[in-house]
């Protein structure tokens, strides 16, 4: 079985939080299943320590975005995630950069390939 | 090999993050990595090499570490050791004995024209009671109190030294009486107060009597205290080796 390869990190500022506020606004979710989500939704494309999870969730949960809720389920307890009207707020205005961020390169990308073919 | 989550934790609290935010960082980890293990098993993988996948899948300790560390905001104690183990105990020391004195003066008021030895027996034993818990058990708890706090947030030792020593001489110092005195025309009998425990001789107050009583008293209390934080310390340090291994 290939492990995936990390992500550089270095083009991951704010993605982490953007993809949580997107994905537990579906359902409630606890850290594991997040990950997993994260995984099957990005085709193991990106990929990051899995623990470090926890410190993303923690701090939206510190910033309104999220809160928490401890469940047990088949005899064990986990603390379960879901996104508040603060995180909803969060998410459209992180979604809104990250297009026009993606647009801007796509753009430069798109006049790169322009200079190339002329 | 499982990734070392005791060491994680001890990382993050001599960094100065709160108690709370450590534990649940780390009980949330340990039931991703169960959960890991678990789907590496299932996918017909031996107990080693799932256990190893898993931990490479969690991240490595620096990872988690700078990670928490990184988006976590340090805790009161971490940051302002000097409030929390030496100023805050101390005010809040001086604050219960005003408290307490207040509020029995309050209780004693159907009392208060009676010297002590005529009042009921039931007010002379709450006098008696109040004042040797605020005496003599006041001092230790606070005292306990520092030790936790301090052993908790794995502080280092000069400031629970610091700490010690100042809530020692503090409660050393201050008692809590009943003044036997009978009523006179100007001034009720049996005021009850707190006050540093002034030593007399011959009917005025010894300066060096009374300082030398302080420090007895305060300097018994310290090494008591450094001799019980000592001991939970290396207690601590060995459970933590158990755990470990």
């Amino acid at each position: 079985m290939k492990m995936p390869r990390e992500t550089n990190p270095n083009f991951m500022a704010g993605v982490p939080e953007l993809m949580l506020l997107r994905l537990l606004q579906d359902r409630e979710m606890y850290g594991y299943e997040i990950v997993q989500a994260i995984r099957t939704e990005t085709g193991d494309v990106i990929s990051v320590g899995e623990g470090v999870v926890y410190t993303v969730l923690h701090a939206l949960e510190r910033e309104g975005a999220l809160k928490s809720r401890r469940k047990s389920i088949a005899g064990r307890s986990r603390i379960y995630y879901a996104v508040t009207a603060t995180g909803l707020r969060r998410y459209r205005d992180l979604a809104k950069t990250w297009t026009t961020l993606a647009g801007a390169i796509q753009s430069v990308m798109d006049g790169g390939d322009h200079a190339t073919a002329t | 090999m499982q990734p070392p989550l005791d060491d994680l934790r001890e990382r993050l609290l001599r960094a100065g993050l709160a108690p709370r935010h450590v534990r649940r960082y780390v009980a949330e980890l340990r039931d991703h990595l169960a959960d890991l293990t678990a789907h590496e098993r299932s996918a017909g993988l031996d107990v080693q090499t799932a256990t190893e996948r898993a931990a490479a899948r969690l991240g490595s300790i620096q990872q988690l570490t700078q990670a928490m560390i990184d988006r976590t905001p340090r805790s009161l104690t971490a940051r302002a050791p000097w409030a929390v183990i030496a100023m805050f105990p101390v005010i809040l020391l001086l604050c219960v004995h005003w408290g307490t004195a207040l509020s029995l003066m309050h209780v004693l008021t159907p009392v208060r024209g009676l010297s002590p030895a005529s009042m009921p027996g039931s007010y002379r034993g709450l006098i008696s009671t109040v004042s040797f818990v605020a005496t003599y058990l006041m001092g230790p708890l606070f005292l306990s109190g520092c030790m936790v706090i301090a052993l908790r947030q794995r502080l280092s030792s000069r400031w629970i030294a610091l700490g010690l020593a100042l809530v020692a001489v503090f409660s050393a110092a201050f008692g809590f009486h009943m003044q036997e005195i009978p009523a006179t025309a100007d001034r009720q009998a049996g005021e009850v107060f707190t006050m540093v425990d002034f030593v007399y001789r011959q009917g005025r107050v010894s300066v060096s009597g009374t300082l030398g009583l302080t420090l007895l008293r305060a300097s018994v209390l310290f090494a008591l205290s450094i001799a019980a934080y000592r001991a939970l310390s290396h207690r601590l340090v060995k459970v933590r080796a158990t755990q470990s291994t």
